[in-house]
């Protein structure tokens, strides 16, 4: 692997569950570089949004570090978004919505209100309710108001779960242009075809390990770890 | 039965000649209650929204003493804001007793608490489906307080009802520290309680029932713009 | 945020003016005086000729005392003689002059079913409501009336205080209020001649005894002592007591008539 500046560096990172006697989360060493898209892979309940969320500081780890080192001084990028898997807005419409996360992050390479709607295609929908909203219509406005804090890594928590094909394919395009732009991308998806659309390289998670992180092209191809290649054959691993 | 019919007709009567002394005193009262009220939302509002959302030792039991606040009787509110601003009180120096503003003061006492108490329920509510987003986005505190209020505004109209509600109807607290002074501290309530300490019952329950007529019209009108606000944010 | 506040102050001061300009007199007197218009038909005389405002504060003399007593007053005008005296030898008043008078009156059901109407002496009637343990209300609130009340029941040696809750009701309240509870239980009562004049409930009630010299009535007024007060207004409030006392003052608390009745006999001489 090339030398990159690593951009994330997790170490030791304990999560203990309160109710059954295990941890959620035991990742003694991992990194991500400062840009490509990540994605976070593993079965359900593996503690793929755990580790996201840890990441984010929406949830404290028992112990561990995760170290987070921004090349740029600019302020604005200093920061982490997160798209959650369930999203919550604020009881407003799209329009106001996302008028609300400009107004949170004035910077002068921000887009205007209307071009943000037009680049997630929700001008119809400006004045609908962001309650109210159809599932796809939800995770577009989700991405929208996470990408609009300008910061510079951003977390997606299974971003096209509930969308329609078109929807599926606007948000592909677009994480695929913010990449380019230079933000960092760590993804979590169960998509496998996405996962290889999009992904660079590919952590993979089961019962709160990490058991491998690979380029992308490794991964799908030559992974030597029998629980992956169950999983990439569709399988369900025990 | 004769009392009451008589009442209305004067009721009526006062009304629609305009008596200016009936006006001068409901003038009064509105004025100080709203004044009290407005006073007493910018207060309260932020402590409810400071309530709802963070957690420190002893929430609970200051949640609780302004519950239990809510209940002081007027009289004693009126007491203890006479022993405040009398002359030979802490702050006689402001000279407000037998001034409509010691009557603004004694009902933003009888009111802050209601305001405190409901408007930390309210937002409590709200919190459970903004906590999350507002952690994600960083929102800082002075925004999170104008959000809370500007996206509760159908709920808070509610509580401006019931602090209205209990500043316009009553005469406990605003007697003692007002005085009762004629076109300076009148207002409808004490005037209700001299004109029934005259004997005058017909005048007194004429003025009772425009009192209660006023504040169905202030209700009627807060309840159509709930509504209105209700259909902007619920669709 | 700043200017804001600014703004509501500025709001609220406008919509009270009246209470921000020129200095007032304040006057802590009984409800007996203000309940029989006394206060509204002479206050806005005085202002006529001097331009001074007097605001009026009624409640009972117990507490028109004690508001005294805490400097929220500059003048008072009671009619409870002894406490009157104790006010200002305490040092809180400067000087006690008698203002005017009238009377007490016996009040009851125009039945009278104790027979008070024969008697001699008010002493007597109040004897005659004892012995029929007819229904009694007091205004038991340290009021002058209370005051002479009870010592009407003492000139007659009898421990009223053992019968209060049965036949012998204290309201603990002004005179109005008093006057309404004895009107709807048609009971007897003491009243002030001024505040029953006025009174507009009386119902079945009637003056059943009148005329003893015990139920004479004497009103005080008294300066509040700046030294002990350094708020009261002086000046004017020594205008205002120059004023009443004066012949002027005197003649046009004279010329107070309700129904052609004179409420109140002027005696500052």
């Amino acid at each position: 692997m090339v030398e990159m500046n690593d951009l994330i560096k997790i170490k030791n990172l304990f999560l203990i569950s309160n109710k059954e006697n295990r941890n959620l989360i035991d990742i003694s060493d991992l990194q991500f570089d400062n840009n490509s898209i990540s994605v976070i892979m593993g079965p359900n309940g593996a503690g793929k949004t755990l580790l996201l969320n840890l990441i984010q500081g929406l949830i404290l780890s028992n112990t561990g570090d995760i170290e987070i080192n921004y090349n740029s001084k600019n302020k604005d990028e200093r920061k982490i978004s997160i798209m959650m898997q369930k999203p919550s807005f604020l009881r407003r419409t799209t329009q106001q919505n996302i008028k609300f996360i400009l107004e949170l992050n004035r910077d002068k390479r921000n887009m205007s209100c209307l071009d943000v709607m037009e680049r997630f295609d929700l001008i119809s929908q400006k004045n609908i309710l962001a309650n109210k909203l159809s599932g796809g219509e939800k995770q577009r406005l989700s991405l929208a108001l996470a990408i609009s804090t300008n910061s510079k890594i951003l977390l997606l928590d299974e971003p096209t779960a509930n969308a329609d094909p078109y929807t599926t394919f606007k948000i592909e395009q677009i994480i695929k242009e913010e990449a380019i732009a230079g933000k960092k991308i760590i993804l979590v998806t169960h998509n496998i075809p996405q996962a290889k659309r999009l992904g660079q390289d590919i952590v993979f998670i089961h019962e709160g390990k990490v058991l491998e992180h690979q380029k992308a092209s490794k991964f799908f191809s030559h992974s030597k770890i029998k629980e992956i290649n169950q999983f990439l054959k569709g399988e369900i691993i025990l | 039965m004769e009392v009451f019919l008589e009442a209305f007709i004067t009721a009526f009567t006062l009304i629609f000649n305009f008596d200016a002394a009936l006006f001068e005193i409901v003038g009064l009262s509105l004025k100080i209650s709203v004044t009290s009220l407005i006073i007493a939302s910018i207060i309260g509002f932020p402590i409810g929204v400071f309530l709802a959302i963070t957690r420190f030792s002893g929430r609970s039991i200051l949640i609780s003493i302004f519950n239990s606040l809510m209940g002081m009787p007027p009289v004693v509110v009126g007491l203890i804001v006479y022993l405040l601003v009398s002359r030979s009180g802490p702050l006689g120096w402001l000279e407000i007793l037998y001034t409509p503003y010691a009557m603004i003061l004694a009902q933003l006492f009888l009111i802050l608490p209601i305001i405190i108490s409901l408007s930390t329920q309210i937002f409590e509510e709200l919190h459970k489906e903004y906590k999350d987003f507002f952690i994600i986005f960083s929102v800082p505190p002075k925004k999170s307080v104008i959000t809370y209020i500007s996206d509760s505004k159908d709920s808070l109209i509610t509580i401006f009802l019931a602090g209205f509600g209990r500043a316009v109807s009553e005469v406990g607290a605003v007697i003692i520290v007002g005085g009762n002074i004629d076109h300076v501290t009148r207002v409808m309530t004490t005037t209700i309680a001299l004109e029934t300490s005259k004997g005058d019952l017909p005048l007194a329950l004429a003025l009772g029932i425009i009192l209660l007529f006023i504040s169905l019209i202030i209700n009627v009108i807060a309840n159509r713009m709930k509504i209105k606000i209700n259909k902007e944010i619920n669709g | 945020m700043e200017t804001y506040l600014n703004k509501l102050i500025l709001i609220i001061i406008f919509i009270f003016p009246s209470s921000i300009l020129g200095k007032d007199v304040l006057l802590q007197s009984t409800t007996s005086t203000k309940n029989s218009g006394f206060y509204s038909y002479i206050l806005p005389i005085f202002k006529n000729q001097t331009g001074i405002n007097v605001k009026v504060v009624a409640v009972g003399t117990g507490q028109a005392i004690r508001n005294a007593e805490n400097c929220d007053a500059d003048i008072l005008i009671v009619h409870a003689k002894s406490d009157e005296e104790a006010f200002v030898e305490n040092g809180h008043g400067i000087k006690r002059h008698n203002l005017m008078y009238n009377d007490f009156v016996i009040l009851g059901p125009s039945e009278d079913p104790a027979e008070i109407s024969n008697s001699q002496s008010a002493e007597e009637a109040l004897n005659s409501i004892f012995k029929f343990g007819y229904s009694f209300i007091s205004r038991g609130d340290n009021s002058g009336t209370h005051k002479k009340e009870k010592n009407l029941w003492e000139n007659a040696q009898i421990e009223i205080s053992d019968y209060s809750g049965k036949w012998y009701k204290e309201t603990g309240s002004g005179m109005g209020t008093t006057l309404n509870i004895t009107a709807e239980l048609n009971a007897y009562t003491l009243s002030d001649r001024a505040t029953w004049i006025t009174f507009k409930n009386k119902k079945d009630l009637k003056i059943l005894y009148e005329g003893d010299k015990n139920l004479f009535n004497q009103y005080g007024a008294i300066l509040v002592n700046p030294e002990k007060c350094p708020y009261s207004n002086v000046e004017e409030s020594k205008i205002f007591l120059n004023w009443l006392l004066s012949k002027n003052g005197q003649e046009t608390i004279q010329k107070y008539k309700v129904n052609g009745i004179q409420l109140f006999y002027p005696n500052a001489n």
